[in-house]
């Protein structure tokens, strides 16, 4: 089925099915009330009450590798799909195994997946499971790929200073697998993309690259803004600076979705932003006029999971109403970059496997 | 908006009792003024008044006349 876009800045895919999407988390749970002796009870209720995250599932030494690879194992038996037929293994993540090699190398060897098959790291958070849709789409409906193991996920927690207020709260760690292959019959999945680099400073971890080297200074902690405490290898986060950005680009980017995809708010059964945090969430809702049921919020037990958080909400919260009719969502991503991506999808009757629950190395 | 009305949002805004800012103070003065309010201010810039502010011309900001200075001729009186 051919689309024309309305909006030259949409992007049209055919002929990609989204099959099924699972997800994984660490088993050990943390709870925000854990930081009350660091922070006061008043400034953690205070935050938890805007972010909406009471706790969070928090990795330890666990790799977003190992959650994916069991949400793989999971998505592929719940979908009764041999790992030979995959022939390509998309790995969206900040926080890979190595510096090198890409982390889906290892990935392709561990879940059993053929040597023929392509197998590559994508670096992007908030907005990669979106993007990581849209390239394996564009590889499928181009003819470059047939069945694709899409893996997104992120541990944010490994580069979190606990002393840091601004973030030490807020994220979570998971990983997620979604499978699509090729079907004609399908459906026209409908992408809105954007980038603004010019918002590096304000979501990074500036050592371990190769424009900062890591050395012994990189793991100094050194107080900040507000008494806070961090180390140049661990994450910054300028939340006001990403607040403003998503003001300036989000809600244009679900219009620019909706435009081109003709649809109105009554086509659109579910909006599913990234879970970045409840107040932002809600505020983009108002914003947009986007009804209080049809926002996808699944942050309260899991928190910001980075690029993980659109699929795990998916599961979480929707996984009943997935697995048995068919649905239009409206999937959002935005954040670390700049980098955005929106999309439009009809999800038809998808595999979804309980939640799988990851144990770390004994130590 | 009048600048009365903002007063009032603005108390909204940072959860301090009603009627209780006259529009003289320093944001320090409130004792409540962080990055959580500094984000809530977008919010409400955005919302009511139609304008997205940039985080660091608010997070330069002193006093509540600072804030107004932002919202332009979106406040009179």
């Amino acid at each position: 089925m051919a689309m024309q876009p309305d909006d030259r800045a949409a992007r049209v895919v055919n002929g990609t099915r989204i099959v099924g999407i699972a997800s994984a988390l660490p088993v050990a749970v943390e709870p925000v009330a854990a930081y009350e002796d660091r922070f006061g009870a008043e400034a953690v209720g205070k935050i938890s009450s805007s972010t909406g995250v009471r706790s969070r599932h928090v990795a330890g030494t666990i790799c977003t590798s190992d959650l994916c690879a069991a949400a793989a194992e999971q998505l592929l038996d719940g979908c009764s799909v041999q790992a030979d037929t995959i022939d390509t293994i998309i790995f969206v993540t900040q926080t890979p195994d190595y510096v090198l090699p890409a982390t889906a190398c290892i990935l392709q060897h561990r879940l059993g997946v053929p040597v023929s098959a392509a197998a590559f790291d994508v670096n992007l958070g908030c907005s990669g499971y979106v993007y990581g849709l849209w390239l394996a789409a564009s590889l499928i409906s181009g003819g470059g790929a047939r069945r694709v193991l899409l893996l997104v996920g992120d541990t944010i927690n490994r580069v979190v200073s606990s002393e840091d207020r601004s973030v030490a709260l807020l994220f979570g760690d998971a990983g997620t697998a979604t499978l699509l292959e090729a079907d004609e019959q399908a459906e026209p999945l409908l992408f809105v993309l954007g980038t603004d680099g010019s918002g590096e400073k304000n979501l990074i971890v500036p050592h371990g690259g190769f424009r900062h080297r890591a050395d012994n200074a990189s793991f100094l902690k050194i107080e900040r803004e507000s008494g806070n405490k961090r180390s140049e290898s661990d994450l910054y986060m300028n939340g006001a600076e990403i607040f403003s950005f998503t003001l300036a680009r989000v809600p244009a980017m679900v219009s620019a979705v909706m435009k081109a995809a003709k649809a109105s708010m009554d086509d659109v059964d579910g909006f599913v932003f990234h879970q970045a945090n409840r107040f932002m969430m809600k505020h983009l809702a108002k914003r947009m006029s986007i009804p209080e049921e049809k926002l996808v919020v699944g942050l309260e037990h899991y928190g910001n999971t980075s690029s993980a958080s659109i699929p795990l909400a998916l599961c979480t919260e929707m996984a009943g109403r997935l697995r048995t009719s068919s649905s239009r969502l409206l999937l959002a991503g935005f954040g670390v970059g700049y980098s955005w991506a929106g999309c439009i999808a009809s999800l038809d009757k998808l595999t979804i496997p309980e939640i799988t629950y990851v144990q770390g190395p004994a130590i | 908006m009048e600048k009365n009305d903002f007063l009032r949002e603005l108390e909204n805004i940072l959860e301090l009792e009603p009627n209780t800012l006259k529009g003289g103070e320093s944001l320090e003065e409130t004792g409540v003024w962080d990055s959580l309010g500094v984000v809530s201010f977008m919010a409400f810039a955005d919302e009511k008044l139609g304008l997205v502010l940039q985080a660091d011309k608010i997070s330069a900001s002193k006093t509540i006349e600072d804030l107004i200075g932002l919202l332009g001729d979106r406040i009179s009186g």
